[in-house]
């Protein structure tokens, strides 16, 4: 069972799509074990006393914290917002199951700030996105469904969303055309002076989309530009127009040229070292747009409003479509920058005579952090992500690392800082123990870092974690997928033993007899 | 009225095959059209032929037959 969800109406409808099973209405009495998360769905009921129906509130929250204290700490918990469906108030100002319902919401994020394995779901945000409808008094009087059968599917789509949010599974970089895109008109025709951008319609509607975008950028997003344009004429741009929103130094990487787009998004992809499949193209054009989706189906191509007034709303769509994250951590924010920076960093190299004179050069800090509340929620994101330097791609929840946590194994995430900037934390890696032996069972590297031969460092100075624990051998294993090539001699390079392969699956072991020499230059700290 | 139609949203709404559904189904000789699918069948017809059932006929309609005929009261 997936889902073991606890409610007070029917919510049977909502959840076709999902492996869950139900309570009885309002029933908490049991907690069964092998469910994988649980669910927490109450609504307040159909109730034209006011009072009651602020109790019934009241109650609910006695009810969940009764709950709470029987769920596994290691099990996620889902908690749903509360909204009033329907309120009739004798007295008009009174503000009595209003208040009762803020003050249930505000304890259930107090939870989740408390406990790791609590996560909230905003229900209030799906009420609002479907509109109008939503309740159908027909429903309710013959089957006590508050939410009008019609909105079903749309509420399944919503929740998987929301389960996605909270897995960390999010695109990550919106490649962006120029002319009626980011203004109005076309720079290299109308010039500086004439295209639309600033206080009057349609210049506001591009200037509001343009704050948006930042918005996303600081909320992790990645930007890019791909426009057919000549390069000077924009660069003149960020010169001298007097309205910059999104300027320069926003954009992580930029192909301003005459070439097809798809050929450009495909350059764009490998300078900035992302999947194609991580990548929405935004462009005012239905023709680049259809081009795009012919050659390169894996880019997400949304279309494009028709009336510069439906900006705002399309950014919000394709933000809540493809980059809507639960928790924004601070390795989000940083990672345009890091980008940035790692540009300058491939050109700083260019000027040393050997990659060890390189490497030295860049005062490495490599901090060593083990698996727990702050670095687990990370980790779960890099596996979900990381596609390239990913020995195995076991796609894990923070739930199942804490299990992995449980049960004794090695789970760890390395922060990497150099001279040129900070990176947060982009190595992990998770070893099971079984007395005298380990295995690999999770090893995995943030393409931003790639280059530095960070990655067989950090296993040696794993191994050496390990043969300082009394573990004599180490198994490790290479499962191929279509993105982690560049990882299949990784062990064969690292001095461990090739034993076999089967299905494309590469099984290793590694004696550890000796304390395995680090450059050192990386410098390692616990 | 479009028995076809009907029959094919029937199909969509109980998430079986078309072909288990005939002039003769109703709730009693199939499992699948349980209370719940129930309402969506109903949301299904009213968006097709844009109609709206009140509570009682919506109680009632629970064979293909009186489906038909509340459908055919409901768009004259």
């Amino acid at each position: 069972m997936n889902f073991y969800i606890y409610r007070n109406f029917t919510v049977e409808n909502l959840f076709l799509s999902y492996e869950a099973v139900f309570s009885g209405y309002s029933d908490i009495s049991h907690v069964p074990e092998n469910a994988k998360h649980y669910v927490w769905f109450y609504l307040p009921s159909i109730n034209l006393n006011g009072f009651e129906l602020a109790n019934e509130v009241l109650d609910f929250k006695l009810r969940l914290d009764y709950l709470l204290t029987r769920i596994p700490e290691n099990k996620r918990f889902l908690l749903f917002t509360l909204d009033c469906i329907f309120e009739f108030n004798g007295e008009s100002s009174s503000t009595m199951v209003g208040d009762a319902i803020n003050d249930y919401n505000k304890h259930l994020y107090d939870l989740a700030s408390k406990h790791s394995n609590i996560k909230v779901i905003d229900f209030k945000k799906f009420l609002i996105s479907v509109g109008q409808g939503v309740f159908d008094w027909r429903f309710y009087y013959i089957s006590q469904s508050l939410i009008n059968p019609k909105f079903h599917a749309s509420f399944a789509t919503w929740f998987r969303k929301q389960l996605d949010a909270i897995d960390g599974k999010r695109k990550k970089c919106l490649v962006l055309d120029l002319d009626n895109t980011l203004w109005g008109g076309i720079l290299g025709e109308d010039g500086l002076e004439g295209i639309q951008l600033g206080n009057t319609y349609p210049g506001k509607a591009y200037y509001d989309f343009q704050i948006g975008l930042k918005q996303a950028k600081d909320n992790g997003v990645i930007l890019a530009l791909c426009s057919k344009n000549n390069e000077s004429d924009v660069l003149e741009y960020w010169e001298k127009h007097p309205v910059q929103v999104l300027k320069q130094n926003h954009i992580a990487a930029y192909r301003i040229n005459w070439q097809d787009k798809a050929t450009n998004i495909r350059e764009l992809a490998e300078e900035m070292n992302i999947g194609l499949d991580s990548m929405v193209f935004i462009d005012d054009n239905p023709a680049e747009r259809e081009r795009v989706k012919q050659e390169l189906p894996m880019v997400s191509v949304p279309d494009f409003p028709k009336q510069p007034y439906m900006l705002p709303q399309f950014l919000k769509e394709v933000y809540q479509e493809y980059f809507q994250i639960y928790q924004l951590t601070a390795e989000d924010k940083k990672k345009t920058e890091q980008y940035i920076a790692n540009a300058e960093r491939r050109i700083f190299s260019q000027t040393f005579k050997n990659a060890d004179e390189y490497l030295a050069s860049l005062s490495m800090e490599l901090k060593l952090y083990s698996g727990d509340e702050y670095s687990i929620p990370r980790i779960a994101q890099m596996t979900q992500k990381t596609n390239q330097f990913n020995l195995t791609t076991p796609r894990l929840t923070e739930q199942e690392i804490w299990d992995y946590v449980y049960s004794g194994a090695l789970v760890n995430c390395l922060g990497v800082k150099d001279r040129f900037g900070d990176n947060g934390i982009t190595v992990a890696s998770i070893i099971s123990i079984h007395e005298q032996a380990a295995s690999i069972d999770a090893f995995l590297l943030s393409c931003r870092i790639l280059g530095r031969d960070i990655e067989k460092a950090y296993l040696f100075f794993l191994m050496n974690e390990l043969q300082e624990r009394g573990i004599k051998l180490v198994e490790a294993s290479y499962i191929p997928t279509a993105k982690n090539r560049q990882t299949d001699m990784f062990y064969d390079n690292c001095g461990f033993r090739f034993l076999q392969e089967e299905n494309g699956i590469k099984r290793y072991q590694k004696e550890l007899d000796f304390k395995i020499e680090i450059k050192p230059y990386y410098k390692f700290e616990k | 009225m479009n028995s076809e139609k009907v029959l094919s949203l029937m199909a969509i709404a109980f998430n079986v095959e078309r072909a288990l559904l005939n002039e003769d189904t109703s709730q009693k000789n199939l499992s699948a059209w349980d209370s719940l699918r129930h309402l969506n069948l109903i949301v299904a017809l009213e968006d097709e032929f844009e109609v709206s059932f009140e509570p009682e006929q919506i109680a009632m309609m629970t064979s293909f037959a009186v489906i038909i005929e509340e459908l055919k009261n409901s768009i004259t």
